[in-house]
């Protein structure tokens, strides 16, 4: 995706052997004892400079309220780097580099006092380390801190200093609904403009992901079939092996539905569904799949238990081990009628979809752990191997998103022999046998992509309004109304309830096993 | 055949025509599936993203090559034709192996398997070799010649080779002249527009390109880009002190210089063999100088730093180099005589592997090299 890079530097134009470097600048992670700091920010920082990717004043700033020294968190994130960096434990010369930039504030992210602190810090960091009051502020924090966090940064005149740029991540879960959605970007819109608000939805990190542009728009055959006159109909699928654990607390909160559907998969659908952009600016890419989701056909109240469908995992046992009940995990109440799958169909009013089902669906505790769009083609128009009708299956192009990243095409071929007997067999492109680069990680993407200021892998604010205004009213009756089946309703390790089987029924079609 | 072991090669079998070849190749296919071990066959996958035309003239080179050809293909599946000329064969030797090279995949579950044909040839049947290897390139995928040898453009069999490929992948390093080397690549390229070219030389220099360009992406010392008006660029020498310049040090130069739209004005050899370049931008003069120092054999045509200095207000210099034991980039500023913060790099190990890998990466035309070369032929025309 084209980065919005507005220096002259004839030095990196047009090479493709030198990707763009960051501006120095300064990331501050609030809540920078968690895990995700550990887990993903940290060592995808760490890659990002052991790739000659960013300036030499480059600097993080943790912030959080555990007390502990410069020297300790640097020493702690060497340790999360060695232990969970894809590349394997830190380059020693790399990484001594790289330290001299991390510091640590220890403060109550509520208080005033923390972001004077911040504010020294960061002027200090401006002077010894040339980031020239270029900011990320990165939230990743309970979303209950996400609106005092804004509001302290602009009391502190942090938000649009004089000089630099400054820029937000804010993490999802982005808002809960749609008025709390609404409610948060008010606050966010009240201390920052919009182009410095980048709303992170890792998925869209994802190089395969990305795929789905590349493959729909540099490709001259596939655009042709990709609407109503050729296509069935679209399954979206993000299905995870794992079971709740040990976050029964938050998942209570959230929901499939919230958790997988909201975020992740309308993000998907949208790619999958969107025109061909007028180019490749994050603005224009941004306003198609808006514009997906301006068409989405809204779901009446009295047309849910038709169109979605909610299920919660009971024990079984996935991969051979077997797995307690959603409601007997830690954390969870023994009556809670908190889904964990969720499927939803939707339709989109417009020229290229109109009629064209797009079913989506998300679980915990599944057979296997997989992410795919999966585009079914019509029939053939007129079966002429009479004999082999009952041999043949529509086309399915399916866009593997993880694991086994990939594409693939299935379709009919003639068996060797006298008789016209015809299998299906798959054409498969694989990016792990097919290119030796290692694709980058989602985190280091989007890092990257933020500091470079290009928003394109963000959500804006008008497609996370839509995608709420879209799934509240299920939420809402959900909320309000039991189960059509009492949970459980499906054994962990199985494909969901049989009630989506039965939605896909009802339609003549049925779910693919991915 | 043991699943999971990697680089599995199956045993060559002699033929010479290319029916024959390709008979081979069904058979060796159909053998990878069969010749399995225990009840549970692990699907085969053949994959072919390219093809790779080797010239590596010498039996000697081949053991190691056969472990380069591996890594390569590990990331760059394909049908590998891999042309040795045995200066010790009969004149009449014409024989050809087939060999299938597997990778495991998806933690051992599918094996991932492409073809290498090796041909051997005498000095009477080298002229056949180019219709030999057009007969088994795979059809519908880009083709690449490694042409692993000191580059001789005016040779029949790379002329036919290289007219067969896409793309094809030179060293530089290995110029006797590396002035008049390039020159005559610059003129090749201009007269082959059809084909690509890549030039491993050049891809050692991308660190040096990256860090250099990366000083400029800061707003503070972009700035400085456009008032640079003095380069100096160190290599090795070796123990000796009278040794050209490196094509390397010479495309580095012409790649500032082409890319920041400087003329060339004029080149002198100062007494030291240090080249002295001059070039103008409006009625900016900039001065290029490429300065040998002694060093070890093992340091002998490297590069050892750059430093790029601007006449500005207040003045400011621009440094890379490599450390001593060359396994670190380090790089720094110095604005108005004050060193501002430094940063230190991993040197990338520059194996063929890795080199070559990159350039299949990439196939396709580099103008930006191509540009440097042509900015090296004008230096040259004008000595």
């Amino acid at each position: 995706m084209s980065g919005t890079i507005t220096l002259e530097n004839p030095l990196q134009e047009g090479s493709r052997r030198i990707e763009w470097v960051a501006e120095p600048c300064v990331v501050v992670i609030f809540g920078a004892s968690g895990d995700l700091t550990k887990r993903k920010l940290l060592p995808a920082l760490y890659n990002l400079a052991d790739q000659h990717l960013l300036s030499p004043g480059f600097s993080v700033v943790g912030f959080a309220r555990t007390e502990k020294s410069h020297e300790v968190f640097r020493d702690e994130m060497r340790e999360s780097v060695d232990r969970f960096s894809e590349t394997g434990p830190a380059n020693k010369d790399v990484w001594d580099s790289f330290a001299q930039g991390l510091f640590y504030i220890s403060a109550d992210p509520r208080s005033a006092e923390g972001y004077a602190k911040l504010s020294d810090l960061l002027a200090q960091i401006d002077r010894e380390r040339g980031t020239a009051g270029n900011r990320v502020f990165y939230l990743s924090t309970p979303p209950s801190l996400y609106g005092p966090i804004i509001a302290q940064l602009g009391a502190a005149g942090l938000a649009k200093p004089a000089t630099g740029w400054t820029r937000i991540i804010i993490e999802k879960p982005f808002g809960k609904d749609l008025d709390t959605a609404v409610a948060l970007n008010k606050e966010v819109a009240a201390v920052f403009d919009e182009e410095q608000v980048y709303r992170i939805d890792h998925y869209l990190g994802k190089e395969t992901v990305q795929n789905i542009m590349v493959h729909r728009f540099s490709n001259g055959i596939f655009e042709p079939l990709w609407n109503r006159q050729y296509i069935d109909h679209i399954q979206i699928t993000a299905a995870e092996a794992v079971s709740v654990e040990d976050r029964g607390g938050y998942y209570e909160e959230a929901g499939a539905l919230r958790d997988m559907i909201q975020n992740h998969l309308l993000q998907v659908f949208t790619l999958v569904a969107m025109e061909p952009p007028v180019s490749m600016d994050s603005e224009s890419i941004r306003d198609e799949k808006n514009k997906v989701m301006m068409a989405v056909r809204p779901i009446k109240i009295e047309e849910i238990d038709r169109v979605a469908v909610r299920g919660q995992y009971g024990a079984g046992s996935v991969g051979g081990k077997p797995v307690i009940a959603y409601r007997s995990a830690k954390g969870v109440n023994p009556e809670s009628n908190t889904e964990t799958y969720a499927a939803l169909k939707l339709y989109i009013d417009n020229w290229r979809w109109a009629d064209v089902p797009f079913y989506l669906r998300s679980g915990k505790s599944m057979p296997r752990r997989v992410s795919e769009v999966a585009i079914q083609f019509k029939r053939a128009p007129h079966m002429l191997f009479k004999g082999a009708a009952n041999q043949l299956e529509p086309n399915v192009m399916v866009l593997r998103i993880q694991p086994d990243e990939g594409i693939s095409l299935k379709f009919g071929a003639k068996q060797p022999g006298q008789a016209v007997r015809i299998r299906q067999v798959n054409m498969d492109f694989e990016y792990g046998t097919s290119f030796a680069r290692k694709s980058p990680e989602a985190y280091e993407r989007l890092l990257l992509d933020c500091m470079l200021g290009d928003a394109t892998l963000f959500a804006r604010r008008d497609m996370v309004e839509r995608g709420w205004a879209l799934i509240t009213p299920i939420l809402e009756y959900w909320k309000n109304t039991k189960p059509i089946n009492p949970f459980p309703n499906y054994e962990a390790g199985t494909w969901g309830p049989r009630e989506a089987d039965e939605m896909m029924e009802r339609d003549g079609r049925r779910w693919r096993r991915p | 055949m043991e699943l999971g072991s990697e680089n599995q090669n199956y045993s060559p079998s002699k033929v010479v025509d290319i029916k024959s070849i390709e008979r081979e190749l069904k058979n060796l296919w159909k053998q990878l599936t069969e010749e399995q071990e225990g009840e549970i066959k692990q699907p085969v996958t053949r994959v072919t993203v390219l093809n790779l035309i080797i010239y590596a003239p010498g039996e000697t080179t081949y053991g190691r090559l056969n472990e380069t050809v591996a890594e390569l293909t590990k990331h760059h599946p394909g049908r590998v034709v891999l042309i040795v000329i045995e200066p010790d064969a009969a004149p009449t030797t014409l024989d050809a192996q087939v060999t299938a090279i597997c990778h495991p995949t998806s933690g051992g579950r599918k094996q991932v398997c492409c073809e290498e044909v090796l041909v051997s040839a005498g000095a009477e049947t080298v002229k056949g070799l180019p219709s030999l290897v057009d007969a088994l390139l795979t059809p519908d995928l880009p083709t690449a010649l490694w042409w692993r040898d000191l580059p001789r453009l005016d040779a029949p069999l790379f002329n036919r080779l290289a007219s067969s490929s896409d793309h094809v992948i030179l060293d530089s390093l290995y110029f006797e002249d590396p002035v008049k080397g390039l020159f005559q690549l610059d003129r090749f390229i201009k007269s082959n527009r059809h084909t690509s070219f890549s030039d491993l030389n050049w891809g050692r220099l991308t660190p040096w390109r990256s860090l250099i360009a990366a000083f400029f992406d800061v707003r503070d010392f972009n700035p400085y880009l456009f008032k640079l008006n003095d380069i100096a660029i160190e290599y090795g020498l070796g123990p000796r002190s009278d040794q050209a310049a490196p094509a390397r040090a010479w495309l580095l130069a012409a790649w500032l210089a082409s890319n920041l739209g400087w003329e060339f004005v004029a080149a002198a050899r100062a007494e030291d063999h240090s080249e002295r370049l001059l070039f103008q931008k409006g009625d900016r003069k900039i001065a290029v100088e490429l300065r040998g120092q002694i060093t070890d054999e093992t340091r002998k045509g490297t590069l050892i730093s750059v430093k790029l200095s601007a006449d500005a207000d207040p003045p400011a210099k621009f440094i890379v180099s490599k450390t001593e034991d060359r396994h670190r980039f380090e790089t720094r500023e110095e604005i108005a005589g004050v060193t501002s913060i430094g940063k230190v790099d991993r040197v990338d190990e520059f194996t063929e592997v890795y080199l070559v890998g990159a350039e299949l990466e990439l196939l396709g035309r580099d103008f930006h090299y191509e540009q440097a070369l042509d900015t090296v032929a004008k230096i040259a025309a004008a000595r």
